[in-house]
């Protein structure tokens, strides 16, 4: 699933590069669905890498 | 029901009649007093308030960075000097009373450290209003009541109106703007601005 207009909370510099605390807060789908908590939760976990690219991207 | 704690559970005031904490975030607060009160310091991790409540780690992740942010609790993580390694991670929580009387006597400055980048609404509102004074041919007062018509929350105020929308194109948007005459309802007749609110209606369709 692709997300857009996505919001990532707690990203802490302290623990950079694992940024543990980091998680996705809000995002919309396709259609501009907004997703539940647990689709939330399940998109991170399913989408690790491309979740950590996100953060990282967020900090530049 | 080991992990219950038979401790009594406080609420305050200050907490219980906050508006910008959901209920689940106020029983979570609850809880951690509880904890608090039979050790100390909370020690429970995410994962023990998701068991305890059912509830995904997300949510529990959202109702404690709500009473983070909002100065009723401190989320502490300790590091091994020299490096990135976790020694200890707790909660406490912050008589926000007490530190508002030192406050008001001393320069003492409380800060958040929790930093959030997001790709906020902020955010997205300042990149809106980029584009919308890129058409510097047009009219400051236009640009700015288009702004203003565009830039309306929904009622979760997650969103703004023109992102409610299937397609926006602000060069077309501005230049239909433009052509109505929407920005000028102002100095017209109340049958003008009605019908001007009925296009922008119309519009949204």
């Amino acid at each position: 699933m692709n997300i857009q207009n996505y919001e990532i909370s707690d990203i802490k510099l302290e623990d950079y590069p694992k940024f543990c605390d980091a998680f996705l807060s809000y995002a919309e789908d396709e259609n501009g669905k907004e997703l539940t908590d647990y689709e939330l939760e399940k998109w991170q976990e399913d989408n690790y890498e491309k979740f950590s690219e996100m953060i990282l991207e967020e900090l530049r | 029901m080991k992990d219950r704690p038979n401790y009594y559970a406080i609420l305050t005031s200050e907490v219980r009649y906050d508006n910008s904490l959901t209920p689940n975030a106020k029983l979570l607060y609850a809880e951690i007093t509880a904890l608090c009160n039979m050790n100390g310091k909370c020690t429970a991790p995410t994962s023990y308030f998701t068991r305890l409540y059912q509830v995904s780690r997300v949510s529990v992740q959202k109702w404690l960075k709500s009473l983070d942010d909002l100065g009723y609790i401190k989320r502490v993580v300790k590091y091994k000097q020299g490096s990135k390694e976790i020694l200890a991670r707790y909660i406490t929580i912050v008589n926000k009373t007490s530190i508002k009387k030192l406050t008001d006597n001393t320069n003492i400055n409380i800060t958040n450290n929790n930093i959030t980048y997001s790709n906020t609404i902020k955010k997205r509102k300042e990149k809106f209003l980029e584009e919308v004074y890129a058409f510097n041919d047009i009219d400051k007062s236009t640009l700015d009541d288009f702004i203003d018509y565009w830039i309306e929350k929904n009622p979760t105020g997650k969103k703004m109106k023109f992102e409610m929308q299937k397609t926006f194109d602000i060069n077309l948007r501005l230049k239909r703007w433009n052509r109505n005459n929407f920005n000028k309802n102002k100095s017209t007749s109340k049958i003008d601005y009605q019908i001007s609110e009925y296009l922008k209606g119309k519009e949204l369709l």
